[in-house]
């Protein structure tokens, strides 16, 4: 069963068009959402959550039309946004208190398990703490109400090295059970690569790609030869080419090359940056 | 909805010291004061409370993030006005005691139509100032939003103005003090459920 399927979405803004994007994030799975700023990466996921009206398509999670009872939905997700949301004078235990009042399946000693994990203090108002303590604590309330998907809209930006692998460490122990799933958007593509098993490209409102990272891998590599190598390959093979003084580099398809032997790997954040530049 | 209600509670404990002590204030000067202004701004202030509680709300992020909560629109609106409606009661009660004493030892003689009079209109006026803003707040967020607030600040002294030139002591024949008591609650009750209306109307249009 896909936790969540995105037909045809499509949202119009002046200036900016979330053009009819299409994916599948199957159960069980870690989907990353990679994309520059204004790429549309919030706008799906505030689509997904019915919080913006959409112009055209269709949204199902958990098999259901997501206009239809989207409360009902939310039960079972999971949210932390960018600026996490809390109320400022809030305090751990008053954060729990209110969710306790909002999520049917809240679990108390999750919550207070996660808390005591992440060392946040009990007392200290939500405004009082740093930008990487508030991401933990929206994460321990996305955490601790039996949820099945996770939406993480930039989870890890402006945190330094140390919370984002906490972080990252912490959305792998959720996706071990193969019912959980979890959208994440961000512009850290290093963070997406330890985490996920699919890879989304959104550029200017338009999906570039929606792969499996590791048939990205294969399928995708680096080649750094000569203008007159890169001359003698088949023209489909080549996505994109940048030369410099010392050579040409370009990313091509991995089975569309003879074996140069110079093929090397692509990470996901070369591959985003040469699609990006090719789709220009 | 519980949550919601909590949570307004607990910011309401946060930020809404200040106003419990103008309030205190000027009840306290009420008692020594012919005019109706002091006694009539307790109930103004407190019916402010929503608003500013959804200032609170948009400053934080919560308007966003309570979008992702499984809550409707309409919960979400009603809890601000269950708010409204509580506090306004609350500072009510105490008004009322205040009210009667001043009638007592200020006015020389404590008359049951006069109370009740004073007492719904204070109510009508308290259920205006937040059933006039904040279908707006709701529309078009809250600093928009303020400037009805200003607006409603304007009537309300307007409205001072016209009750402070009729005498405390109303008569009833004068008056027909039923149909005036029955028209003001009707009015008070069918603003604030025609304002939550348009709330949950406006609301479930707005794009968080």
């Amino acid at each position: 069963m896909n936790s969540l399927e995105i037909k045809d979405l499509t949202k119009f803004y002046p200036g900016f068009m979330l053009d009819h994007i299409n994916l599948t994030l199957p159960s069980g799975c870690i989907m990353g959402l990679v994309g520059e700023n204004g790429a549309g990466k919030s706008t799906t996921i505030k689509l997904v959550l019915n919080m913006l009206r959409k112009d055209e398509g269709t949204v199902t999670i958990f098999g259901r039309d997501s206009s239809d009872h989207i409360e009902l939905i939310k039960e079972d997700i999971g949210v932390v946004m960018d600026e996490v949301g809390l109320p400022e004078c809030l305090t751990v235990r008053q954060v729990g208190e209110v969710m306790k009042r909002t999520f049917k399946n809240w679990q108390e000693e999750e919550y207070s398990a996660l808390i005591g994990k992440m060392s946040l203090p009990d007392g200290k108002q939500f405004k009082d703490f740093s930008r990487g303590m508030k991401m933990k604590l929206g994460i321990a309330v996305a955490l601790s109400h039996k949820a099945k998907l996770l939406l993480l809209d930039e989870p890890t930006s402006g945190l330094d090295p140390v919370v984002r692998d906490e972080v990252v460490t912490m959305l792998n122990e959720f996706t071990r059970d193969e019912n959980h799933s979890v959208l994440i958007s961000s512009h850290i593509v290093s963070d997406l690569e330890k985490l996920c098993d699919y890879i989304t490209f959104l550029h200017k409102g338009k999906l570039l790609l929606c792969e499996e990272k590791d048939r990205l891998l294969a399928k995708y590599g680096l080649l750094h030869c000569t203008m007159e190598q890169l001359r003698n390959l088949p023209p489909d093979a080549v996505l994109y080419k940048k030369e410099n003084p010392y050579g040409t580099e370009a990313l091509v398809l991995r089975d569309a090359v003879p074996d140069y032997g110079s093929v090397s790997p692509v990470s996901i954040e070369e591959l985003f940056v040469f699609l990006a530049k090719e789709a220009v | 909805m519980k949550g919601l209600l909590l949570k307004d509670w607990y910011m309401m404990k946060k930020y809404c010291k200040a106003y419990l002590l103008i309030a205190m204030l000027f009840l306290v000067v009420s008692c020594v004061d012919e005019d109706n202004f002091y006694l009539f701004y307790p109930c103004l202030l407190c019916g402010m409370i929503p608003v500013n509680l959804l200032s609170y709300d948009e400053r934080s992020g919560w308007i966003h993030y309570s979008g992702t909560l499984p809550y409707t629109k309409m919960q979400i609106v009603s809890a601000k006005y269950l708010i409204g409606l509580f506090s306004v009661l609350a500072v009510m009660a105490v008004t009322g005691i205040v009210q009667a004493v001043k009638m007592n030892i200020v006015n020389g003689g404590f008359a049951l139509s006069d109370y009740i009079i004073t007492l719904v209109l204070m109510w009508v006026m308290a259920i205006a100032c937040f059933s006039l803003c904040l279908p707006f707040v709701f529309l078009l967020g809250v600093e928009k939003g303020r400037i009805v607030y200003f607006f409603m600040i304007g009537i309300f002294c307007g409205g001072i103005a016209v009750t402070d030139s009729l005498p405390i002591g109303i008569s009833l024949s004068k008056f027909t003090p039923n149909l005036l008591l029955s028209g003001l609650v009707l009015f008070g009750i069918g603003l604030c459920a025609l304002s939550w209306y348009l709330s949950v109307v406006f609301y479930r249009k707005r794009e968080l």
